[in-house]
């Protein structure tokens, strides 16, 4: 079909590691790196980071942290820079980016300054405006197609490739550069431990004993490319992105609907974009952050409408980086059914019995066809998409 | 791009409701902007008393967004058809400044452990769309498309296609925001190109166009920048006022200009030159 949806890219950076091999390598060989006190951060307000968090390497931050818009591009380029490897110029390539701190006004030191009148020295204002995170991609790579900045909270880096996926069926673009990026920021590093959600010990996604989520950061990048497109210039797929589901709760701003009504219609749209049923869903890359509520309603949901698939909870080693967690997680899940296995889901010991649902505990071979990766939200947001091995 | 039909169009602006508005251009004046009067005046948000204690603690850019969407008739009952079938796409440079603002000050007065938990939740980015849906009851897909320097509306619209083209909902209100705050004006006037922000909202209900070829306008898309052509019978409105709605205005203020018409959609196309500046192209007409 000429409006077949094919990865031909993908690129990811975060706690463990630059490159999407490098985290792949560390995930199903079981030695994933635990979280960490947060020392980039330090500097920002009085605070002993006391929470971890899980911190991309040296390397990803070539030329250093510099606690503004700018370490969410760096993290967005290097992702996407390895997507597009080997792509040649894809000038007519469009970009959806989601984003959650890189484009919220987090420039906390130099907003200090300038309320208490002195000279600002730091480079969060300025950052700010050149590095809105769409845009400020799609200059960098020298992409002409449109460029958009998807900042949907936790699920923005998941809407990000829905909309890349509706671009190209619907004729707007036929390549599209989507995914999801965010660096640590002081303001959601504070914010998410003000509303008592953070864990100050490694999180433990659907564990029964699970207290809270880390942060992390990162960056997760797709290259979609309509399957005509591709063909033309003699790209193998990855995968096939076989459809895209979003709905909102509006129930809450901050918390899931009690009965994931709102992901329930994801999940259901996403599968009637794809063609195809439950049963033929052999995982979900779950969104998993830790938190008592959304592991308990995503999982009660998922059990009711994906019922014959294996879990896979993956932040246990990558913490929760917000809008590039979509992003991530997709890249992730391209790999899982590309390769036919499926990783342990760190930090997972013993099954809640409110959910009733075993995550993978170690690498195992998988050998279904079709993947389902989620993502909830504040705000009441839902996304699914639907991926089907090549 | 697939064409879009506007159904509908609403606003709120400094000078009063879209209507208002368009009773300046098509009485021939030219509304004189005065620079310092960037704010809605309360009674703008008269109407959102029927809210009652649902409205507490409801940031000023949602308030902004919920008055504009609740002059329209789709949104005045709760649980109606047209809202059933409806995704919601927002567009804004900054999102909730005035909610960031409040959180960082929060966390320089009182520090990390008793920063607001209440101003936080209020400062992600798509808080606005959040508040939107729950008010209106809206359980479609939301979006919130941001672009601190550059334009956020373009692909929001272009989002509204893809949106309403993957044929999971009838309609999609499309509201494009923004809140003046002084604070934010001056730090935008000295680290960007960005003109001070004129608060305001507005909003589309839209709907998939045909795809016949229609006469249009071709809108303009920058102050400095108007149309330099105008075909089909639609009057040409100029480029309202300065900052990031100015193109969602001129949208609105052409829908109201074509409104005798049997069907108004819009097309917009988009690309970037060599520096990945955006260019936007957009008509609208009649498809009739």
């Amino acid at each position: 079909m000429p409006n077949d949806v094919w990865v031909t890219g993908a690129g990811a950076v975060c706690a463990q590691g630059a490159t999407l091999p490098d985290i792949w390598n560390r995930m199903v060989s079981g030695t994933c790196l635990a979280p960490s006190s947060p020392a980039r951060l330090a500097g920002n307000v009085d605070d002993p980071l006391a929470y971890p968090a899980f911190s991309a390497p040296d390397e990803a931050f070539a030329d250093g942290f510099r606690n503004s818009a700018r370490d969410t591009l760096t993290l967005a380029l290097r992702a996407a820079q390895e997507a597009l490897a080997g792509a040649g110029a894809l000038a007519d390539c469009g970009v959806c980016l989601g984003s959650s701190a890189g484009n919220a006004l987090h420039f906390l030191r130099d907003y200090r300054e300038l309320k208490a009148g002195r000279p600002v020295h730091t480079d969060g204002f300025a950052d700010f405006f050149a590095c809105s995170p769409g845009s400020a991609l799609a200059k960098a790579l020298g992409l002409r197609g449109p460029a958009a900045t998807v900042g949907n909270a936790c699920c923005s880096g998941t809407d990000a490739i829905g909309m890349g996926w509706q671009w190209i069926r619907s004729g707007l673009c036929r390549r599209v550069l989507a995914g999801g990026a965010d660096a640590l920021s002081i303001i959601p590093y504070i914010g998410f431990r003000r509303l008592m959600i953070y864990s100050d010990q490694p999180c433990r996604p659907f564990d029964r004993d699970r207290t809270g989520l880390n942060l992390g950061e990162g960056a997760g990048m797709l290259l979609l490319e309509s399957a005509e497109a591709a063909r033309e210039r003699g790209a193998q797929p990855l995968a096939g992105l076989l459809g895209y589901g979003a709905a909102s709760d509006a129930h809450h701003l901050t918390a899931p609907h009690p009965q994931g009504k709102g992901l329930e219609q994801a999940i259901r749209e996403a599968l009637r974009t794809a063609e195809t049923a439950p049963e033929n869903i052999g995982f979900v890359n779950v969104h998993g952050t830790s938190t008592p509520d959304n592991d308990r309603v995503e999982g009660t949901t998922i059990g009711r409408t994906l019922s014959a698939a294996r879990l896979w909870a993956s932040k246990g080693a990558t913490g929760h980086t917000l809008g590039a967690a979509g992003g991530l997680e997709a890249a992730l899940t391209v790999t899982a059914l590309s390769r036919k296995t499926l990783p342990g889901s760190p930090g997972f010991a013993h099954v809640d019995p409110a959910i009733g649902l075993e995550p993978t505990r170690h690498t195992e071979e998988f050998r279904g066809r079709m993947a389902v990766s989620t993502s909830l939200g504040f705000g009441g947001g839902n996304a699914a998409l639907v991926f089907g091995r090549a | 791009m697939p064409a879009l039909r506007i159904e509908a169009a609403a606003g709120l602006h400094p000078y009063g409701s879209l209507e208002n508005l368009y009773a300046f251009h098509s009485g021939g004046q030219k509304p004189y902007l005065d620079r310092g009067m960037t704010e809605c005046p309360p009674a703008a948000f008269a109407n959102l008393k029927n809210l009652g204690p649902a409205l507490r603690r409801t940031p000023r850019l949602a308030r902004l967004a919920l008055a504009a969407a609740l002059t329209l008739p789709y949104f005045r009952q709760a649980d109606s058809a047209e809202t059933k079938n409806c995704a919601l796409v927002v567009a804004t440079a900054f999102g909730s400044v005035t909610s960031t603002f409040d959180f960082m000050d929060s966390l320089l007065a009182d520090g990390p452990d008793m920063a607001s938990p209440t101003a936080f939740s209020h400062s992600v980015t798509n808080m606005t769309a959040a508040m939107l849906g729950q008010h209106l009851h809206v359980t479609g897909p939301a979006m919130t498309i941001t672009d601190a320097e550059g334009d956020p509306f373009t692909p929001a619209l272009l989002t509204a296609a893809g949106v309403l083209e993957s044929g999971g909902v009838e309609r999609v209100l499309l509201c494009a925001v923004e809140e003046s705050h002084a604070r934010m004006n001056g730090i935008a006037a000295t680290y960007s190109n960005a003109q001070p922000s004129m608060e305001g909202a507005v909003l589309f209900v839209l709907s998939r166009g045909s795809d016949e070829a229609c006469p249009h306008v071709v809108v303009p898309t920058s102050e400095e920048a108007p149309a330099p052509a105008i075909s089909g019978t639609a009057p040409a409105v100029e480029v309202h006022g300065p900052g990031i709605l100015a193109l969602a205005w001129n949208i609105a203020l052409s829908f109201l200009a074509l409104q005798n018409e049997a069907d108004t959609s819009i097309r917009c196309l988009t690309a970037h030159d060599a520096d990945a500046h955006s260019g936007v192209l957009l008509t609208m007409g009649s498809m009739s």
